[in-house]
């Protein structure tokens, strides 16, 4: 029996100090041979932030360990409970000059004081049991609070409990162990509780102080507002995790593999019960309860290979994973008509649905547009140059709008749906070689803004390949020249036209497969190390994230980013070269 | 024994703190932001707060400073960055100006029911004035309702849904439009006393704020009847949700009139007419707050503590105190051209004479020479000054070209560049065609945009207040009131407000229609007024025609340009050339499923009883 | 290796099986049809007139909005089912007229029968040089409202009404003639006298009502 306590007490504390002075911009005037200011800004910016934030923690463990023969039994009980208090003060002024740099109060113009909790507290207890490690099983409780809810609503309770079986221990299988040297068949169900759709005090109601203000007779007065109906009826979303999966190896441990069926739904959603429809008049809405059902639903493996070869060593492995988001069911959906009920309803449905147009064509000549009797632009295709997208007209109705939409992708912000990598290894005489793959499929990255609009917003920046690989004219200059088609539609100043229209031009499956890791060493043999004393001496290379296969080399974008613009730093090359020495 | 021992002592200790530690009393902590029921009602200080977010949260459509709003109308066209353009590109949508705020409406009446039920301590007559203050509030609210929806539900207190599983009697149908009206002025009728209480304040509701919004509600209320009846087919529902009966026009032109006059009456209020330049004048009339006496209710601003970003928008962008945003609103030709000259002929600018050929003036302003002083208080033209620096307007130069004999026009894309003359080329102001953050029709706006200093600076930012009720617009009420009612004084209303534009006296001696209807444009430009004054008049749909053959549908400029011919006569001189700006892409098109806006599918959802707006 | 290719296989069905954009289907059934007046379809302008569809059997009642194309043909893509079809919005014919019932199977065709105010029939044009002549008659169909204008519009595109547009004629309407031919000899607008060719359609406003009536667009060869 043993016994644990930790406590804890963290003090982290943040300041920031800006001042941002006013400043002057001349231009050269030839005329005068003088300079004149012609710009600049005559505000200056002064803005302090202080932020301290308490935070202490407390677990109480109690553990129970024993082995009676073939039997394995422990037993673990746990307290914990923590507590977050958040302090901000803000303030702001403008600066009467560039000099000093202490803050005066007639020069205020930003003042804040806020305040911040969290607290939660939970009890847990584990059970293992195992006998000759034939027959496992795992019991696992958790009894969490949380402060965000009313009280009586608070706990949750959250159960778990696995168990496996290695099958290759059994006297059944003695005749096959030598080749199959170990298989394991194991389930699991558990589950976890997550915090959503209620903030701090929720369940209080009364007035909000500080929530507006008006000058009144000259006065600033702080505003008071009155919140909305309390929320009582809400308590932990459950997450709810199942999976069945088996362990095997064959051949001596040389192929090992695993596979993995999982599945996790979130239940408890936050969602309004909406027995009824109440008119908006009525002006609250119903609190959130606990109602709506989503889950995650996929399958994984992987499978290692090593073996000798004489004296080289290696080792092969490969893994997939594929898991998918679906919606599973809110509190009484309502819908107005099958097509509402097609284009709105979640219910058992994949999530992150992208809708949009389909191009199937480009207009090739000035006499195309004239002639097409539907309407792209909601213009009568005034506005329509040779190159433009043809958009389906999937219900025939000679217009584009928001009927003609359909489902063209995967979400854009989630992790791909399919993941997959890999590993190579060989080992020679001393040499080392470590090579790591990892990909992604079934996701989607949307191209907008600037790599959409030429010169975006009025003068931004444009990729090369938006202005050099577009429907153009022959000559800029002159109107009747003829038409040089491009990959992308004739660029316009600052948007795209009618070709600004969420379509599958602009959206990419995108699929990849990168050399993640790739390292090469070598460990000098023993004979030669002993002379300077040491017990191994390593030198080697790496490289990391090497080299991406992958279908979106057109946009020159790093295949793992979301961002529509893609400005955000992409995935580093990094190259590293070093020794490990060990006396 | 002794391990025994300090293994139940270990025990022991742990279950101690287990138990101190435990249960619901860790997760609770005092709420530092939250007041109860009870300690807001007997405290005036909390109720004028509660009052205060009220105020703050009255809604308007083109208002409170509302940059992007202007520039959806006919008055002018946005100028500021590109990816808000489509505030020169659009059609009015379905549900353009659509508003069921009944959020507001729900505070405001759980508030009433509250002082009663609550506020023992409060005396009498401040309890009668927080009534006052929020019935006016919510009459407030209903007009701006009724404006753009037309009939709405009317409630009048809390709806409590009983859990009963039948949510009927929480379903209000659409009271009438003429009920949704006669609300407003039952309501400020039964108050206006009651508010005297607030009649020193301008920020406050008070009698005569009540009478002014009764006075507008009435004018509008009466032109719906006269007007949609004179349509060809009236828009109306069965349920007389849209459409007032004409019978009731005079009535309701009548009530406009007594509260109109009971303002006009007082000795509180006068034409502001403290500035004997009266261009300034009508500038310094919202731009002053000392000794104001034109303001009858509106929503004050403080330095830095509460302010806004009109003048940061909007300001020259030469002048401008910040380094971004300028410039955000170019007034259109079309309104400075509804400005008339103060001889009484009609507004249009001479830029051209009766063979086509450009006229040559002395002087950047000359063209605007004799012009209603209100054009120089409402916009900044070529050749005035703003905070007391001159505006460096001038969109290029007209150059005349020896070998062809032919004058031609140049620009440069630099802002403020020099010709090869050593003269102005294109100015820093613009304007420029196709660009952002400097007109783009030749105008900038000059009401409104405060000169105070740093306003224009986002630390800084303005403090001029926004006018929801002035005495001039009393004034064109009575007289549209009158006038609709045959009544001869009509007439002098109008002459009276002309006077402080420059007029003569008695400048107008037959008065009609499209005159008071003018003179409501130029009087009230950029006061959120236009686009409910042409929809209550039913004539939105044929100045807002979507035509780009139509002077109103289409914004249009005025460029000047400096004539250089060096040694001829008229080197120097300045001509006009009318444009229609590159960013001005689609005229306005108001159909007639715009005269009241759609109701959102979701609140027609949640309340079967609802009824759609025609035409949707 | 016969279990490692069962494996895989047993994964890839499972994985494709979860490999589409969505799993719910697609409306297959389409309800199509002409709008028209005794035999002929009636011109519109695009995103005018509206036709709403109903479905009974859900909790709200939400339309479903159709547009006619500038010819007078509809189109809607729907799931299998009964609707009910209500006129809509400002169109140039009577729209106070009862709901129809429709059931909608596959591909269901159905031709909608109008009242227009006002009609036009027996339209042609005769191109001459720079000007074109037109000859239409104008047929009064109902008493209950005015006929306001009468307007010829030029277009580069077979797409064109009184938005969009390279020119519009006016006619007095003291030289139309209800009932008989009229005949309007029309200047083609300068920026499409240079083309190979041109659109032209009339038109016909109705006091009232925003959108217009009008003739199937034509194309002139120049």
């Amino acid at each position: 029996m043993k016994a644990k306590a930790t406590v804890s007490y963290n003090y982290t504390n943040s300041e920031f100090d800006g001042f941002q002075y006013s400043y002057d911009v001349y231009t050269y005037n030839e005329a005068t041979d003088e300079y004149v200011r012609s710009d600049g800004s005559d505000a200056g910016w002064r803005y302090q932030v202080y932020r301290s934030v308490v935070a202490k923690y407390g677990q109480f463990q109690l553990n129970y360990e024993k082995q009676l023969g073939d039997h394995y039994l422990s037993v673990v009980g746990a307290y914990e409970v923590s507590d977050y208090d958040n302090n901000i003060k803000t303030m702001g002024t403008v600066p009467p000059n560039n000099y000093l740099p202490l803050l005066a109060f007639a020069d205020l113009n930003d003042f804040y004081d806020g305040w911040g909790y969290e607290a939660r507290a939970g009890y847990i207890g584990r059970i293992n049991y195992n006998y000759k490690n034939k027959y496992l099983v795992e019991l696992l409780r958790r009894y969490d609070a949380s402060y965000l809810y009313a009280p009586g609503k608070r706990w949750g309770f959250f159960p778990g409990v696995s168990a496996g079986w290695r099958i290759s221990e059994e006297s059944f299988f003695e005749n096959i162990r030598p080749v199959v040297n170990d298989l394991k068949i194991r389930g699991s169900v558990g589950q976890t509780g997550s915090e959503a759709g209620v903030s701090m005090f929720g369940f209080l109601s009364g007035y909000d102080y500080g929530n507006g203000n008006a000058v009144l007779d000259g006065n600033l007065v702080t505003g008071i507002r009155p919140r909305g109906l309390p929320v009582t009826n809400l308590s932990w979303e459950k997450n709810t995790s199942s999976n069945i999966g088996l362990d095997i190896a064959l051949f001596d441990n040389k192929l090992t593999g695993t596979i993995d069926f999982f599945k996790k739904t979130i239940s408890g959603i936050p969602a309004p019960r909406y027995d009824v429809t109440l008119p908006t008049e009525v002006c609250y809405s119903l609190p959130n309860e606990n109602l709506n059902k989503n889950a995650y639903k996929g399958a994984e493996w992987i499978v290692t290979y090593n073996d000798y070869v004489g004296d080289l060593f290696y080792t092969v492995s490969a893994n997939f994973t594929y898991s998918r988001f679906h919606n599973l069911e809110t509190y009484k959906p309502r819908f107005g008509s099958s097509w509402d009920e097609y284009r709105n309803s979640i219910e058992n449905r994949y999530g992150g649905i992208w809708w949009g147009y389909q191009v199937v064509g480009r207009f090739q000549s000035q006499e195309q547009i004239d002639n097409y009797p539907v309407d792209m632009d909601g213009q009568n295709n005034r506005t329509l140059l040779p190159g433009d997208f043809i958009y389906k007209d999937v219900n025939g109705d000679g217009i584009i709008n928001s009927m003609d939409e359909r489902p063209i992708g995967y979400p854009t912000n989630w992790a791909p749906m399919v993941s997959f990598g890999g590993n190579i290894g060989l080992e020679w005489k001393g040499i080392d070689l470590n090579i790591d793959f990892s990909g992604g499929g079934m996701q989607s990255w949307c191209q907008d803004y600037e790599l959409r609009n030429a010169y975006h917003g009025g003068g931004g920046n444009s990729p090369v390949y938006l202005l050099e690989d577009r429907w153009h004219r022959a000559d800029p200059y002159d109107n009747n020249s003829e038409w040089i088609a491009g990959y992308y539609p004739a660029i316009r100043e600052g948007h795209s036209g009618p070709n600004a229209k969420n379509s599958d031009f602009w959206l990419t499956n995108v699929r990849y497969l990168r050399i993640r890791n790739l390292e090469l060493g070598y460990s000098l043999p023993r004979s030669v190390i002993s002379k300077i004393g040491a017990q191994k001496l390593r030198i080697y290379g790496n490289v990391s994230n090497l080299v991406s296969f992958d279908n979106v080399g057109k946009y020159q974008i790093d295949p793992e980013i979301e961002a529509r613009a893609a400005v955000v730093y992409p995935q580093q090359r990094t190259i590293l070269v070093g020794f490990n020495v060990t006396f | 024994m002794k391990t025994k021992y300090i293994k139940v002592s270990v025990i022991a200790l742990i279950c101690s703190i287990l138990t101190t530690g435990c249960g619901d009393s860790w997760l609770d902590k005092d709420p530092k932001t939250i007041i109860t029921e009870d300690q807001v009602w007997n405290n005036p200080d909390l109720i004028i707060s509660l009052l205060a977010n009220y105020y703050d949260r009255l809604p308007h459509l083109h208002g409170d400073f509302n940059t992007g709003g202007m520039a959806e109308i006919d008055d002018a066209m946005w100028s500021g960055t590109f990816d808000q353009n489509s505030k020169n590109d659009f059609q009015y949508g379905d549900n353009y100006g659509q508003i069921w705020e009944y959020g507001l409406i729900r505070d405001i009446n759980l508030a009433l029911e509250n002082i009663e039920a609550y506020g023992d301590n409060l005396k009498e007559d401040q309890k009668k004035l927080f009534i006052g203050e929020l019935k006016f509030q919510r009459a407030f609210v209903y007009f701006e309702l009724v404006k753009r929806m037309g009939g709405v539900p009317l409630i009048k207190e809390q709806l409590i849904y009983d859990f009963s599983g039948d949510p009927s009697h929480v379903q209000v149908p659409r009271a009438k439009e003429e009920e949704i009206y006669d609300f407003i002025y039952e309501e400020t009728e039964a108050i206006k006393n009651d508010l005297a209480g607030n009649n020193g304040s301008k920020s406050r509701a008070n009698t005569y704020a009540a009478l002014a919004l009764q006075s507008r509600a009435m004018l509008y209320a009466g032109s719906l009847a006269k007007y949609n009846n004179l349509m060809a087919s009236p828009i109306t529902t069965p349920g007389g949700e849209v459409g007032m009966p004409a019978s009731r026009a005079n009535e309701y032109y009548e009530k406009s009139l007594t509260a109109a006059k009971t303002i006009l009456g007082s000795s509180n209020y006068q034409l502001y007419r403290s500035n004997p330049n009266l261009g300034e004048n009508f500038y310094d009339m919202l731009n002053t707050k000392d000794g104001n006496t034109e303001v009858i209710f509106v929503k004050d601003y403080l330095p830095i503590l509460k302010s806004h970003y009109f003048a940061y928008d909007n300001i020259v962008r030469s002048i401008s105190e910040d380094n971004e945003s300028s410039s955000a609103l170019s007034p259109s030709l079309s309104l400075v051209e509804s400005f008339d000259y103060l001889d009484g002929t009609k507004g249009t600018l001479r830029y051209k004479d009766a063979n086509g050929d450009y006229i040559f003036y002395d002087n950047l302003s000359d063209i605007f020479e004799g012009k209603d002083a209100r054009l120089y208080g409402t916009v900044i033209y070529p050749g005035t000054t703003f905070k007391n620096t001159a505006v460096n307007m001038q969109a290029g130069v007209y150059v005349w070209d020896e070998e062809t004999g032919e004058y031609r026009l140049s620009v440069t894309p630099t802002l403020g560049a020099n010709y090869s003359d050593g003269g102005l080329w294109t100015g820093l102001d613009g304007p420029k065609d196709n660009e952002r953050d400097v007109s783009n029709t030749g105008f900038y706006i000059r009401k409104h945009v405060t000169d105070a200093a740093l306003a224009s600076t986002r630390g800084t930012r303005a403090d001029n207040w926004w006018p929801w009720f002035r005495l001039g617009e009393v004034y064109l009420n009575a007289a549209e009131a009158a006038f609709e009612l045959g009544d001869p004084t009509a007439v002098n209303y109008i002459n009276t407000l002309r006077e402080r534009a420059g007029f003569p006296a008695n400048s107008i001696s037959n008065l009609t229609m499209d005159i008071i209807r003018n003179e409501r444009r130029v009087e009230l430009a950029f006061e959120d007024h236009r686009y409910h004054d042409l929809r209550r008049w039913r004539i939105a749909h044929e100045v807002w025609n979507g035509s780009n053959d139509s002077e109103d549908a289409v914004v249009y400029g005025l460029y000047p340009y400096r004539v250089v011919r060096p040694g001829h006569p008229d080197d120097g001189k300045f001509i006009y050339e009318k444009i229609r700006p590159d960013r001005f892409r689609q005229p306005r098109f108001f159909r007639m499923a715009n005269y009241y806006a759609s109701i959102h599918q979701n609140d027609l959802n949640n309340n079967p009883k609802l009824v759609k707006n025609p035409f949707h | 290796m016969k279990k490692k290719i069962a494996f895989i296989a047993i994964i890839c069905t499972l994985v494709l099986a979860g490999c589409g954009y969505d799993n719910y289907d697609e409306p297959e059934a389409t309800l199509s049809g002409n709008i028209m007046y005794n035999g002929e379809n009636v011109g519109l302008r695009t995103n005018g007139a509206r036709i709403d569809l109903y479905q009974d059997g859900y909790d709200f009642s939400t339309n479903i909005s159709v547009y006619p194309a500038h010819d007078g043909t509809y189109s809607a893509s729907l799931f299998e089912g009964e609707y009910k079809l209500v006129f809509r919005g400002d169109a140039p014919w009577d729209t106070s007229v009862d709901t129809l019932y429709v059931m909608v199977k596959g591909h269901t065709k159905l031709d909608l029968e109008v009242k227009p105010y006002y009609i036009v029939r027996n339209e042609s044009f005769q191109k001459g040089s720079g000007t074109v002549t037109a000859k239409f008659t104008v047929n009064k169909i109902s008493d209950e409202r005015e006929l306001e204008a009468v307007n010829i519009y030029f277009g580069k595109s077979i797409l064109t009404d009184q938005n969009q547009n390279e020119g519009v004629t006016g006619i007095e309407m003291s030289q139309v003639n209800i009932g008989s031919e009229t005949t309007i000899t029309a200047s083609i607008p300068e920026e499409l006298a240079n083309r190979d060719y041109f659109f032209i359609r009339v038109a016909l406003k109705i006091s009232g009502i925003g959108d217009m009536y009008y003739t199937q667009v034509q194309k002139i060869e120049l």
